[in-house]
């Protein structure tokens, strides 16, 4: 594929813009697009790509014409001739032909070998970024590199880095004298457990020395004990000693204070608590006496000054009876009539003004001289009273509304129709016509344009098409299967076609080394020496014979060669195995040959099948039978499509004649209807006759169906009129029912209502005046009772008949006071009296007990000076404290001997050395430390001993070391194959790459070598594990491309790609290779060389090259034959 | 009567397992033999049977632990409080532990050596010989006393038999010889996989080891129970195993993407286990190349769905390709290549240098892992696991 033209229609600041590329006629295709900055060139390859690919969402050159309005064309050259396409914004059916058919991209994707956008502008399209970026890339990167170099070749870029993960896994596992590795790592982790193992099992040596050591410890704990029990003992006896000692002394000195006290008894324990109680009660019972004395005469005294009131007293008690007195109801009679008294003359004026307002309402209802009593209604008549007339009006008022609705209604009904027979069969003929599915114009219209579609599309195509297309067209899976069968079988060819090549080539070369080491002369083989040997023996022969000169030279000549050539054999041994091993190689390479030889036949007779497959399928299509594969798609397409197109306009006639005959047989039944309502047939279109009787037919219908439903609603109205004169009825019948024998039967039910608010107002008013008669009431009957019950005490006081109730309770409360305080006052001195003889006789008993109780206590005692007995009695209980005091400390010190042994005792309260005691405890105290230390040490060997049985014994760690090493077998497993997998896929890539790098590497070379002008005149792939490295040789040095100049990278780069141009178009095809001012850092030579090697690329496929140098123009004018010069403006 | 019979406990012998790695799967493995020794009393008690037998390695060496011999110590002691003896002969492994280093373990234990070869209990006489060197290449039969008459007479034996794949030939024995010594019941131990020999009358029971400790020991996990009665001898197994190794086959088959394997993977995971028995597995990956995918992604696959399974823990996986046609074939000429190449004895050569490096850099204990032996398997499963490597790590490209 080339491009031609490329149309900039609407893109980016361009306007119906076209770049012509002309028609690639010529040794060289290049173009050199040459435009300021700004001018449009990278925007016209972007258009280019746009074209190729589809535009992008985000479209970076929508700045003028907006996205959707985008368009690019381009024409292209391609195997089956020119190719005009167009490219939209749409995001889908973007791409079509100049006719505007849509195209599908798959043609474009054939054209471009599978290419996506970026594919193609990382192999087709160079600019000074990428080859500054690539050159860094060949520095850096191994794997850029590799896949650089096999671009689309070889399938095995991106295998360089998963080798490269897999050794880092196997050194992640395990590297010589690695410390982080997974393996150093266990074994650090293996060692500590091996530790904690040790540590954690009980050794049975270690058993026994534990258990030895506990025994040790345990004697040495018991001869500590018996140490400590010694020594304990001596201080015991000492401080035994030391005690009775000191208690002796004690005791002596005791008898001696005791022969100071009196004699007599040992008092009883609690003596001085009893004299001392007895002495304190003798001065109370003296103090008491006295002042009971006093009590006596004082209340003799207040008996002479009081008088006594018996009447006072009477008056008293009848007044405590009168209030006690109760009314009828049970309350207090006093308060009663006091109440009464107060509030009976208010009542009876309230009662007269109730009895008042009653009457005049009652008057005012039903007349003058209206009782009250005979007007007023219970609540319970008045409201059911009530009730019933507003019933009646509620009725009344409903009953009169429902008959004005039927009334109104019955007015709305207007005069019968009818409907004519056929109406509905009309409706029926009209609806049918109108739903008819096609309109036989527009049918006839589509018919049109198919038949122009098939035109179109037949046209260009073979005129057995149609035969060819009815027999049945290949599907795409077969035209793409027999394209790879055959390209795989060409493939194959080629590649078995290199390798004979290469093996006889490999084979000629070592024949021809074998014959440069042969015909020197320089190798003698063992045939020659044999030879040489056989030659001298019989001339040796012959001269025995003979033995004369002629024989002799011969024989010495014979000699002499044979000598020359065991000479020569014994220096040529080196030799002499170069030719064994070449002819070892020779025949190897001969046998390759051969074998390469067979493959290329066998592949050649392989590719036959596909070839007649190819061959099949063109004849289907109609092409000729040597037509490539890939033209066969383009072909399958037109033929669907004017198959497809064709079948299209088949379609649409036989569409529009029964599109037709449909129409036509509607239009009778139309007819037909329509005769049938009016009487006659329609003369001329039937179909708007028709039209307006079907309207005005649905409006009488319709007028019809509204009649209908206002009978409905009048006989609807007529039951509901009915109900509510029943309704109103009943409710009247209740109210004359509920007023029947009462003074307002007569009165209407709106009278009555009119009466209801003040026979409510009478019936209020009537009951407050009987309320207040029966208070006044009340209030009489409880003076009355009064006045009778209070006679007996109104008569003790001496008061009138007439006398006020509360001047009566007042007088008599006042005089019944007065006498019981004055009967109270005697009583109380009388009882005061009494209660002091008594007890100025009990404390006359208590003086005499208590000096009884004294005497009791001193009896048998010797004299002792003073008259206090409490004191004396405190010194003989002194006495007594004393002589105790000497019974204990002898008790104590006979309780001292006591488990002693009595002499033992007995010398040491004989030694009074006072230093000796503190000897003996000091010597205690050292015994126990030691016995302390001696139990200290045996608990620590019995805990040892006892956690050392008691030890989990290390199954933990001994468990953890097993998982760990399991775990580490399987990695170790892992990394093992990891290893031998990285060994073999290391060995089978390095022989795939030796296989399929040669052509590009010496592709590369010529062109850098080119470009550098022959500085560099070899490059060499390197292997570096897994990995490769680019080298480049000058002047016999090998150098790194990381070593070259940023610009000489470049260069390779450069090369690099150039070769990889040329290696994609001879496997897949040309396709155009674009640059952007790449060589303006270029010095002239070099850009020379550059361009020529443009003019290279050239010469196998398309190169257009955009620059703004016009000196760069002016070289490719130069050094590129009928190089094409565009100007973009 | 009742009788429990176990053999080959190798008390306090580690689980050679990753999953004891796993530190919920740690916690519940820690003492993992002891755990199956209390299970073992367990049974006995609720059993209710006449006597244990232990036939033979009840220890894993001759100088046992303290601890380990105080484990067995405190469970005789629980058999020995509900009234039930133990019988116990040495095997090749505790052949040479002198059980009372110590002091006694039990006045319920009766040790069986050829100086007192015989237990009676009720109606029965139990007769066994223990091993008294690591190493017994004669046949101890000829030892065993004669039954005695009117009795059970019943036979412990530890003994390789006629032979067993990964045992070593210990006390060999003829098991006709052994049916025919007129024993109604041989307790074997020594051999880890569980067997039953039936003759006529008599039973000769190989109980199998009760917990199996690495993959290779898949086939024990009981003790057995025998009775005796007047309808003869019967066993049967008693599970006691805390863990079992298995080997879990998984076929891709027809699997071609990571969805459909990790549905493979669970469906094989979430097969039938035993109840309480947790499960270190072995997976047996089967597959074409694209079938298998990657194997560090089937390898992450697999843990994941481990995880969701409770009880299962992955051990190990291993790849088997298949050379059957399937999408995602690796590049013929690279594999192919590879595959000549790993074929070529300077390749093997290489090979083998490196695993001998590799070997030399293990512990003792896990060489064997890359033995000369393994070469074959190990160059196979290179040269595979590589080719799926880089097959899927081009794919995704």
């Amino acid at each position: 594929m080339r491009l031609r033209q490329l149309d900039l229609l609407r893109y980016g600041r361009f306007t119906d813009r076209t770049l012509d590329f002309g028609d690639g006629a010529g040794d060289s295709d290049v173009t050199v697009v040459y435009g300021e900055n700004e001018a449009g060139k990278s925007t016209a390859f972007s258009a280019w790509l746009d074209l190729l690919f589809g535009m992008p969402h985000q479209h970076p050159y929508d700045f003028v014409h907006a996205r959707k309005e985008l368009l690019v064309g381009a024409t292209l050259d391609t195997d089956d001739g020119p190719l005009t396409l167009r490219r939209t914004g749409q995001r889908t059916g973007s791409l079509s032909d100049e006719s505007g058919r849509v195209v599908d991209d798959r043609r474009l994707e054939l054209m471009l070998y599978g290419l996506d956008r970026d594919s193609y502008r990382t192999r087709f399209s160079l600019d000074d970024e990428v080859l500054r970026r690539g050159g860094e890339e060949i520095a850096r990167a191994r794997g850029d590199l590799g896949q650089l170099l096999h671009a689309g070749s070889s399938g095995l870029s991106g295998f360089a880095e998963l080798l490269k993960q897999a050794e880092e896994e196997v050194d992640a596992f395990h590297k010589p004298r690695g410390r982080t590795t997974t393996l150093a790592e266990a074994r650090n982790s293996l060692k500590a457990l091996d530790e904690a193992i040790s540590k954690a099992r009980l050794d049975p040596r270690r058993f026994d020395e534990l258990r030895r050591g506990a025994e040790v410890a345990e004697a040495a704990c018991q001869q500590a004990d018996a140490a400590r029990d010694g020594a304990k003992r001596d201080l015991l006896l000492r401080e035994a000693a030391d005690r009775r000692r000191a208690l002796a002394r004690d005791i002596a000195a005791a008898q001696d204070r005791l022969a100071g006290y009196p004699g007599g008894p040992d008092l009883a324990e609690d003596a001085l608590t009893e004299v001392s109680v007895a002495v304190d009660a003798l001065k109370r019972a003296s103090e008491a006496q006295a002042e009971a004395e006093a009590r006596i005469e004082q209340a003799k005294h207040s008996l002479a000054d009081l008088t006594p009131d018996p009447e006072g007293l009477i008056i008293g008690e009848l007044l405590a009876e009168l209030e006690a007195a109760e009314f009828d109801n049970g309350e207090p009679l006093v308060a009663r009539a006091s109440t009464a008294a107060a509030d009976i003359q208010r009542r009876r004026d309230e009662w007269q003004a109730a009895r008042t307002e009653a009457r005049h309402l009652a008057e005012a209802l039903a007349g003058k001289g209206a009782d009250p009593g005979q007007i007023v209604l219970p609540r319970d008549v008045l409201n059911g009273i009530r009730e019933a007339a507003e019933e009646v009006r509620e009725r009344a008022r409903a009953s009169g509304d429902a008959l004005r609705r039927l009334a109104e209604t019955r007015a709305e009904l207007g005069e019968t129709e009818t409907m004519p027979d056929g109406a509905e069969a009309l409706a029926d003929a009209l609806d049918a016509f109108n739903a008819l599915p096609f309109d036989p114009d527009a049918l006839a219209r589509i018919g049109r344009d198919c038949e122009t579609v098939a035109r179109q599309r037949a046209a260009g195509l073979p005129k057995a098409w149609r035969a060819l297309a009815d027999a049945g067209l290949p599907t795409l899976a077969e035209l793409r299967t027999v394209e790879r069968d055959l390209k795989a079988a060409d493939d194959t060819v080629a590649q078995a076609g290199n390798r004979l090549r290469e093996a006889s080539e490999t084979a000629a070369q070592r024949e021809a080394e074998r014959d440069a080491e042969t015909q020197t002369g320089a190798v003698v083989t063992d045939a020659e020496i044999a030879e040489t040997r056989a030659r001298r023996d019989r001339h040796w022969a012959e001269h025995r014979d003979r033995l004369d000169p002629e024989t002799a030279e011969v024989f010495e000549a014979a000699m002499s060669r044979d000598d020359a050539a065991r000479e020569a054999y014994g220096r040529s041994v080196d030799g002499r195995a170069r030719v064994i091993r070449l002819d070892a190689e020779i025949e190897a390479l001969q046998k390759t040959v051969v074998r390469r030889r067979h493959d290329l036949v066998e592949a050649r007779e392989a590719r036959n099948a596909p070839r007649e497959a190819v061959r099949r399928l063109a004849a289907r299509l109609g092409l000729d039978e040597d037509t490539a594969p890939a033209a066969f798609f383009e072909r399958r397409d037109a033929l669907q499509g004017a198959l497809d197109a064709a079948l299209q306009v088949e379609t649409a006639a036989a569409d529009l004649r029964a599109a037709e005959a449909a129409q036509a047989a509607a239009v009778e039944k139309v007819a037909t209807a329509y005769s049938a309502i009016v009487g006659a047939a329609a003369a001329g279109d039937i179909l708007p006759a028709a039209r307006r009787l079907c309207a005005d037919l649905e409006a009488r219908q319709a007028s019809i169906a509204s009649r209908q439903e206002v009978s409905k609603l009048v006989r609807r109205l007529e039951a509901e009129v009915s109900v509510h004169q029943n309704a109103l009825d009943t409710a009247e019948a209740t109210y004359a029912e509920r007023t029947a024998g009462l003074w307002c039967a007569n009165l209407t039910v709106e009278e009555m209502l009119r009466k209801v608010e003040g026979l409510a107002q009478l019936a209020e008013h009537h009951r407050i005046a009987d309320s207040l008669e029966r208070r006044v009431a009340q209030l009489g009957a409880a003076l009355a009772a009064f006045d009778v019950r209070a006679a007996p005490l109104r008569e003790a006081q001496g008061l009138a008949r007439d006398a006020q109730v509360d001047d009566i309770l007042r007088a008599g409360r006042a005089r019944a006071a007065a006498a019981e305080k004055t009967a109270r006052s005697i009583g109380q001195a009388q009882k005061d009296l009494t209660d002091a003889e008594q007890e100025r006789g009990r404390q006359i008993r208590a003086i005499r007990n208590c000096e009884d109780a004294i005497a009791a206590q001193l009896h048998d005692q010797d004299q002792v000076g003073g008259d206090d007995p409490v004191s004396a009695v405190r010194a003989l209980a002194a006495r007594d404290a004393l002589r105790a005091e000497i019974a204990r400390l002898t008790a104590e010190r006979r309780t001292l001997a006591e488990g002693f042994d009595a002499a033992a005792l007995a010398a040491e309260e004989q030694d009074a050395d006072p230093l000796r005691t503190e000897k003996l405890r000091e010597a205690l105290t050292a015994a126990e430390a030691e016995r302390d230390e001696a139990i200290g040490e045996r608990g620590k060997a019995r805990n040892a001993l006892d956690a050392a049985q008691q030890t989990a014994g290390g199954a933990d760690q001994v468990q953890a070391r097993a998982a760990q090493l399991e775990a580490l077998r399987e990695a170790a497993r892992s990394a093992a194959i990891t290893k031998i997998g990285l060994m073999a896929a290391s060995g089978a890539l390095r022989r795939l790459r030796e296989d399929r790098r040669g052509p590009m590497i010496e592709a590369t070379e010529r062109a850098f070598a080119l470009m550098t002008s022959g500085e560099w005149q070899r490059l060499e792939a390197q292997p570096t594990g897994t990995g490769e490295r680019l080298v480049g040789i000058r002047d016999g040095a090998a150098v790194g491309a990381d070593a070259m100049s940023t610009g000489t990278r470049g260069q390779l780069y450069l090369a690099l790609r150039v070769a990889g141009h040329a290696d994609f178009v001879t496997r897949y095809g040309p396709l155009p290779f674009v640059t952007d001012d790449i060589l303006e850092t270029f010095d002239d030579a070099r850009a020379t060389a550059a361009l020529a090697l443009t003019g290279e690329m050239g010469r196998s496929g398309q190169a257009i090259m955009f620059t703004h140098h016009r000196h760069l123009v002016n070289l490719a004018e130069m050094v590129i034959p009928n190089v094409r010069i565009v100007e973009l403006g | 009567m009742k009788f429990l019979h176990v053999a080959d406990l190798h008390l306090d012998s580690p689980l050679k397992t990753q999953a004891a790695r796993n530190p919920a799967m740690a916690d519940r493995l820690r003492g993992a033999s002891r755990q199956v020794l209390a299970r073992l009393v367990d049974a006995a008690i609720e059993e209710r049977v006449d006597a244990v037998l232990f036939a033979g390695d009840t220890f894993d060496n001759g100088v046992a632990d303290v601890a380990s011999r105080a484990a067995l110590a405190a469970e005789v002691t629980r058999l020995s409080r509900a009234g039930i003896p133990a019988v116990l002969i040495q095997g090749n492994h505790d052949a040479l532990l002198d059980l009372d280093r110590y002091g006694p373990i039990s006045d319920a234990l009766a040790v069986l050596t050829p100086e007192m070869p015989t237990f009676r209990i009720a109606e029965a006489s139990i007769h066994g010989i223990g091993f008294t060197a690591a190493r017994v290449t004669d046949s101890l039969l000829p030892q065993y006393p004669q039954p005695e008459p009117g009795r059970w007479n019943i036979g412990l034996m530890h003994t390789s038999l006629d032979g067993a794949p990964g045992h070593d030939p210990y006390a060999p024995c003829a098991l006709s010889d052994l049916m025919a010594h007129g024993y109604d019941y041989w307790g074997l131990g020594h051999i880890h996989k569980r067997a039953e020999y039936q003759g006529e009358g008599r039973l000769a029971v190989m109980p199998g080891i009760p917990q199996g400790r690495s993959v290779r020991e898949v086939d024990g996990g009981s003790a057995t129970l025998v009775e005796l009665d007047l309808q003869g001898v019967r066993a049967r197994a008693i599970p006691l195993e805390l863990l079992r190794f298995a080997r879990v086959p998984v076929d891709f088959a027809g699997v071609g993407d990571q969805a459909g394997r990790d549905e493979r993977l669970r469906e094989a995971l979430a097969g039938p286990q035993p109840r309480d028995v947790l499960i270190a597995a072995r997976v047996e990956a089967t597959g074409t190349h694209g079938e298998l995918g990657d194997p560090l992604m089937l390898d992450a696959q697999l843990h994941e769905a481990a995880e969701r399974v409770e009880g299962v823990f992955i051990e190990s996986l291993r790849l088997r390709v298949a050379t059957r046609a399937g999408p995602g074939a690796p590049p013929d000429d690279l594999a192919a290549l590879m595959r000549a190449d790993a074929a070529t004895p300077g390749f093997r050569d290489e090979a083998q240098a490196v695993l001998a490096e590799l070997r030399a850099a293990l512990p003792p204990e896990i060489r064997d892992v890359l033995d000369e032996g393994a070469l074959d398997e190990l160059i196979e499963a290179g040269v595979e696991t590589m080719t799926l490597r880089l097959c899927t790590g081009r794919a995704g490209e």
